[in-house]
């Protein structure tokens, strides 16, 4: 079977999946998108360029390590995790916005504008447009604007715009939803630097190619430590960046077994999820055809995840694909499972594990005993967790964050201000 | 189509535009907006666009998109959206036409969903995020035909040559061409450039042409009289019984379309 030659592809349908759903308007800026990236991936100068500033910006390759204590915890199969933590930004989404940010550079744009759920995307997104000199406005829905003040902060500290979108349940969808009303307001000067697998064509196919080098690394680190490829990789999927990143070099290596962990939330019987292969059904929106959770209707759902980068309806439509074929098995973690996943990580290995990739880890906990001693998992550390710093000491109910807090707001009151 | 035809055939030899003017189903109720679509089409309206309420709106600005919002938390449904459609399209010979986003209609069932459409007297569909390069996994063009309701196919300011050639291949009814880039309900201004890029929309197919997103005052249908014959008027109308009681909305969409159509 050629998965990788389906899931990279320039018509952008997957199967049934995937597609180009958008306004007439944005027919032809997609379709100047969709040349100029295939274009770009055929010159070597692009690809230096991409290439020499991984080595020098985002701090590529990232280790393979094995997890020995973990492994030896847990009694199965060694555990390896890669490390996308250890990039710059905190998180494999620099892959996707450093090359979609030489594609704009490229096209002359001299605008980006991103939509961000929980900001790391968007603080990413801030970086390379500060790197490159580029104009940058990020929209984020105005409930996660105010729950993500720090991350806020830092995008407006790198140049960035942060607009605040008050429609709908104020997240993440609505976010998309304003970035795609601008980029129809303004197409021809404007490049929307989608953060996910997700989007009408050629979103889902770029990202993946930026990704893509997650697994190949995975693939030579893995053959110097055992000699061999992995029985499993695992990976968190939201859209599925980082999923895809990981899958995508070892689609076509059959023996390669692929588990994709959504979120559980608070339990699929319930609402406080966002497990759309458990409880979602094809839909058409946001550009794309995929799996969405949804009613009768087909009006997009409410969704929860502790990980904010979790927690959307929707979710790529290769990922989709993948799943229809088979190729990749789907499982979900809840939010407690997670925080123990996330516990564990770190008091074994010394990794704080962002509350995304502590989905991942949570289904390693649950994979590994049962395999053998010379079986071997990979899971991705898509990002590092002292970004959840707000939401774990609040799960924690840590007493001393809190004082803490409080300390801090009496001396800004007191208009000290140099804490 | 019959009624859509034949009222095209009115808007052209009348020699003056035709106004279709947009609603959301549901807006701010079902029953009310049954109201408001009988005072739109008291009041001069030649045809009338009702949109069914979806949750991620993408095409539309602002006024339009809150008011799927709240026709949504209002718990409006498709088939109360129908329902309210169907008593619309009985009540009167003007042609009614359903907008709404892909997702509604593929959850429905593309086919039962046409079906439905033609039973309950609608005469086309638009849909805005339903480029026909999608219609191979989808057959939305393919039922419309089988069901005798006009697919509205749009045309941007942005499409170019070679694609405005494909696209009204498929069309039927009218083109709907947008005025400017961007979303409703912010004002265009017309320029040579609007101008130029309708008269290639004409070039290229002999349908009735109708121009839309932003249009809210009445020089600018003087200036685009000569170039379509379809006005599409949609968030100015719904900025003006938008949070005001309804006997004064009712009112007020009379004033407006009063001022707007009587050219």
């Amino acid at each position: 079977m050629d998965y990788k030659t389906t899931i990279i592809n320039k018509d952008g349908h997957f199967g049934s999946f995937g597609g180009r759903y958008v306004p007439e308007v944005l027919v032809p800026i997609m379709d100047d998108l969709r040349d100029a990236f295939f274009e770009a991936v055929e010159d070597e100068n692009f690809i230096g360029e991409l290439q020499k500033l991984h080595r020098t910006y985002t701090g590529r390759p990232t280790p393979l390590y094995h997890c020995e204590n973990l492994s030896a915890k847990l009694g199965g199969a060694q555990i390896f995790m890669k490390n996308e933590g250890l990039l710059h930004t905190g998180a494999h989404k620099i892959n996707h916005c450093l090359g979609q940010a030489l594609i704009a550079k490229r096209m002359g744009k001299k605008r980006v504008i991103a939509e961000t759920g929980a900001g790391q995307h968007g603080l990413a997104t801030a970086t390379v447009c500060a790197k490159f000199g580029l104009d940058c406005t990020v929209y984020m829905g105005a409930k996660d604007y105010a729950r993500q003040r720090p991350n806020v902060f830092w995008m407006e500290q790198l140049g960035a715009t942060v607009v605040p979108v008050t429609d709908g349940d104020q997240t993440l969808r609505d976010a998309i939803n304003a970035a795609l009303r601008d980029l129809i307001s303004q197409p021809e000067e404007t490049h929307y630097l989608l953060g996910t697998v997700c989007g009408p064509n050629p979103y889902p196919s770029m990202n993946t190619y930026f990704q893509k080098i997650i697994g190949e690394e995975v693939r030579t680190q893995i053959e110097d430590q055992t000699g061999g490829t992995p029985d499993y990789l695992i990976a968190c999927v939201g859209g599925g960046s980082n999923a895809l990143g990981l899958f995508y070099d070892f689609l076509d290596d059959e023996h390669v077994k692929m588990i994709g962990v959504e979120a559980g939330g608070k339990g699929v019987d319930g609402q406080e999820h966002a497990a759309r292969f458990q409880c979602g059904s094809v839909g058409v929106a946001e550009g794309f055809k995929s799996y969405f959770l949804q009613n009768s209707d087909g009006q997009l759902s409410s969704t929860h995840s502790i990980s904010a980068g979790l927690d959307y309806a929707g979710v790529g439509p290769q990922i989709a694909y993948l799943q229809e074929s088979k190729r990749v098995k789907f499982s979900y973690a809840l939010d407690r499972e997670v925080m123990s996943a996330y516990q564990l990580l770190a008091r074994t290995e010394g990794v704080f594990a962002a509350l995304e990739s502590s989905h991942a880890v949570a289904e390693v906990i649950k994979l590994a005993p049962s395999l053998k001693k010379d079986q071997s998992i990979v899971f991705n550390c898509s990002g590092r967790g002292d970004k959840d710093l707000f939401i774990v000491t609040k799960e924690l109910e840590d007493a001393g964050f809190k004082s803490f807090l409080a300390e801090e707001l009496a001396e800004l009151e007191k208009g000290s201000g140099t804490s | 189509m019959k009624k859509l035809n034949s009222q095209l055939d009115r808007i052209q030899s009348s020699g003056k535009p035709g106004f279709m003017m947009h609603m959301v189903a549901g807006y701010p109720d079902l029953k009310r907006s049954e109201k408001i679509a009988t005072q739109i089409l008291e009041s001069g309206a030649a045809l009338l666009e009702v949109q069914i309420p979806f949750s991620d709106p993408v095409a539309d600005g602002p006024v339009i998109a809150r008011a799927n919002e709240l026709a949504l938390k209002n718990g409006v449904t498709v088939e109360g959206s129908l329902l309210v459609i169907e008593r619309i399209a009985a009540s009167t010979e003007k042609p009614i036409l359903i907008m709404t986003y892909f997702n509604i209609i593929q959850n429905y069932g593309v086919e039962q969903f046409c079906k439905r459409a033609a039973e309950i007297g609608v005469q086309g569909l638009i849909v805005p995020d339903y480029p026909y390069d999608e219609e191979q996994d989808n057959s939305l063009i393919k039922y419309s035909h089988e069901n005798d309701l006009a697919l509205i196919q749009v045309i941007a300011s942005t499409s170019r040559a070679d694609r405005i050639n494909e696209i009204v291949k498929h069309a039927s009814g009218f083109i709907y061409c947008m005025a400017r880039t961007g979303i409703t309900g912010r004002k265009t201004d017309i320029n040579l450039q609007t101008i130029k890029y309708l008269e290639s929309v004409r070039a290229s197919s002999d349908l009735p042409m109708a121009v839309g997103f932003g249009l809210s005052e009445r020089s600018q249908v003087q200036e685009l009289k000569n170039y379509a014959q379809i006005m599409v008027v949609g968030s100015a109308l719904i900025k003006e019984y938008a949070d005001i009681p309804i006997d004064k909305g009712l009112q007020q969409i009379k004033k407006f379309m009063i001022g707007l159509i009587d050219v």
